[in-house]
């Protein structure tokens, strides 16, 4: 169980790690998220086949971070009911689709989209899971996934197309 | 979404790019995109957007998760159960194994008699007190062994790592 254990943390750890710091804007709170995972992926293992082993890790990944997401937004609301956030984000429009613009309004794009387009960029464009275990792990077919990250990025299209109007 | 493009060519475009439309489809929007500068134009910029994400910057984890899941792990569920009930024993024990040896080395008023027992112990009397000091050695090791594993139970398995496992898993968790 052990080897076993090690060969699948050693082939997941830095793509759900990435995709946690992705979907949490940082890696403090990504490396708990993550080590989560695993002592539950320990504790479940003996009753996971292996072709669901990645589908589950992303499933439970995700979820975990979409949690501490909600618990931010209730303490985000707390403090901006409270007057304590002093927010001001200026941008180039110019700059929207030149390299190093578009990165910039790229990653602004991406943690506005709503769920679950972002995870689906995050999952498939940025870390490359396969759209079989991005579909298993989201309750979706793989023809769902396909058309769902279309709109995603057709979304961040249309974001880029209006920044560079303004 | 530039308002020049028909609606019906823009929400194909990603598909296009990826080489996903139907062959009909195709023909309709490549015969549209040879005449339409500005279905074109959305077309480059959906493939800047695609490109923009293949650079998105990947992040290595930082720390051996395997190594660490194992160490936190290993042996926790067995050790919550044994170490609480013996605790109080182990400290017990660790009490008596001390109070047996303060009573050996006790240095007390020596009298002549003393000095001359203690000068010629029979060999029965030494294998005796060999014991007696290994069994309460053994006590002692014993308490300290769950003494360490007492603290460790509360620092690893359960005092700083529930309160994450809890927040992290927020009752979403799906395992099957």
């Amino acid at each position: 169980m052990k080897r076993r254990f090690r060969k699948i943390v050693k082939a997941n750890q830095d793509r759900l790690y990435s995709t946690a710091v992705h979907m949490l804007g940082g890696s403090g709170e990504a490396e708990e998220v993550v080590q989560d995972v695993f002592i539950k992926l320990w504790e479940h293992l003996e009753t996971l086949e292996e072709e669901r082993v990645t589908p589950w890790l992303i499933r439970v990944t995700r979820n975990a971070c979409l949690d501490l997401l909600r618990r931010r937004q209730v303490q985000l609301a707390y403090a901006v009911g409270n007057g304590q956030t002093d927010v001001v984000e200026v941008q180039n429009p110019e700059d929207a689709f030149s390299t190093a613009g578009l990165r910039a309004q790229l990653r602004d794009s991406i943690e506005a989209l709503e769920e679950p387009f972002r995870s689906l960029i995050l999952l498939r464009e940025v870390e490359g899971f396969s759209y079989a275990d991005i579909g298993e792990a989201l309750s979706l077919s793989e023809t769902q996934v396909k058309v769902y990250l279309h709109r995603a990025r057709r979304k961040l299209r249309h974001r880029l197309e209006e920044v560079r109007q303004q | 979404m530039s308002e020049r493009i028909d609606k019906w060519f823009d929400n194909r475009i990603e598909a296009y790019v990826d080489g996903d439309l139907p062959d009909n489809e195709l023909r309709m929007f490549e015969a549209r995109m040879a005449h339409d500068p500005a279905l074109e134009a959305a077309v480059d910029r959906a493939v800047s957007v695609l490109d923009g994400l293949g650079e998105v910057p990947r992040y290595a984890c930082p720390v051996d998760m395997a190594e660490r899941v194992e160490r936190i792990t290993t042996g926790r569920p067995q050790r919550r159960k044994v170490a609480r009930p013996l605790f109080g024993l182990a400290a017990a024990a660790s009490a008596c194994a001390v109070a047996v040896a303060l009573w050996l080395n006790a240095p007390g008023t020596v009298t002549d008699a003393d000095v001359a027992l203690a000068a010629s112990p029979t060999e029965a009397e030494l294998a005796a007190a060999r014991s007696e000091l290994a069994l309460a050695l053994s006590y002692l090791d014993k308490a300290g062994d769950l003494a360490t594993r007492e603290i460790s139970e509360q620092v690893v398995g359960g005092g700083l790592i529930e309160p994450i496992r809890q927040s992290v898993g927020g009752g979403r968790e799906t395992a099957s």
